[in-house]
């Protein structure tokens, strides 16, 4: 692994907490309390944090050097993304079959396990709801975060290795 | 001493190079899990059928049935697929499978999938199923063989987490 900065602002308080909120919200929150404030927050917290996890996790297999550069086409990349999937009815349900393809390995053991029939793929839930752009600016954490990571000093933040 | 140590010493770092490496990875695979599962799959209400059995030969090449797909409740958006698959004792010759709803149509070898006209609930739809026995590459007629087909209804409750009380499916043989 290199030492570029998106390894090291993965690993920063801002980012995990960012992670921990989009598992809790779409785990805890919504099932309990669903409701649009729910669905806006999934939305902040996973784009805060995505990009820097597919930054850290190519880094960490050396794919890519990890910096500013990286961080910033992916949450551009990340961006365009999320605003077909949330305007655009083919690339919404292109998102609904792929994630639920991604999810069948998981659901096709646990129903093994119960001894299920296999499940159909099918495709997961998506509320196309135009507000959820205003989600958009949270991108700006994860370069914001690695550029932070990148001039950061050891004595400021002694859980970073800076360079 | 590794290059990462060494790194490490100079810089006044706290955690360890390889404890950092795991700790990279461990948030990288919690966050892909937390990714592909932030969304729940739509909620699916399954139905199947098994149709009578027939035999197609070189005089009776060809069987057709018709189901009648219903849905109750009152669900606003649904999508409803069918998938018929051929289950057949050997030796089997060569068939065509072909089904068709109000609104799509399939024809394939080994089975087919149709959408049904269930776009919000409460919905019916009719049914044709058909299924061929074809000629071998060779032109000639394969034995009798016994065919049964397996209709299998899925509805998907799109966007939601609950399944209500009052909706079900219903999936019948019309004669």
């Amino acid at each position: 692994m290199t030492h570029g900065p998106s390894t090291h602002a993965v690993l920063q308080p801002l980012a995990l907490t960012a992670l921990a909120l989009l598992i809790l919200n779409d785990h805890v929150f919504k099932p309990a309390y669903g409701g649009w404030w729910t669905g806006k927050l999934s939305d902040v917290a996973g784009l805060a944090v995505f990009p820097l996890l597919v930054s850290a996790g190519g880094q960490l297999i050396g794919l890519w050097p990890g910096g500013m550069r990286t961080v910033t086409s992916i949450a551009v990349a990340t961006g365009i993304a999320f605003v077909a999937v949330k305007l655009c009815t083919p690339a919404g349900d292109s998102y609904r079959v792929g994630l639920a393809t991604l999810q069948w390995p998981a659901r096709a053991l646990a129903a093994l396990a119960h001894g299920d029939a296999l499940p159909r793929i099918g495709r997961v839930q998506l509320v196309a709801d135009a507000s959820d752009l205003l989600a958009l600016p949270a991108l700006l954490v994860g370069p914001l975060m690695t550029a932070r990571a990148a001039h950061c000093t050891c004595a400021h933040h002694p859980y970073l290795i800076c360079r | 001493m590794d290059d990462g140590t060494a790194v490490a010493q100079k810089t006044g770092m706290r955690m360890p190079l390889t404890l950092r490496h795991v700790a990279v990875a461990g948030v990288v695979v919690v966050g892909a899990a937390a990714s592909i599962a932030t969304s729940s799959p739509d909620t699916l209400l399954g139905t199947d059928l098994y149709l009578p059995t027939v035999q197609l030969s070189e005089t009776h090449s060809v069987a057709t049935f018709h189901l009648r797909v219903v849905g109750n409740g009152i669900v606003r958006s649904t999508h409803a697929s069918l998938q018929i698959i051929t289950q057949a004792e050997r030796p089997r010759g060569p068939v065509l499978l072909s089904a068709r709803s109000s609104v799509d149509e399939d024809t394939n070898a080994g089975g087919a999938t149709i959408a049904v006209d269930c776009d919000s609930l409460p919905c019916a739809d009719d049914v044709e199923v058909r299924i061929e026995l074809q000629r071998r590459p060779d032109g000639t007629w394969s034995p009798p063989s016994s065919w049964t087909l397996h209709a299998n209804l899925d509805l998907a409750l799109e966007n939601r987490r609950d399944l209500p009380s009052d909706v079900s499916i219903k999936m019948e043989l019309v004669p």
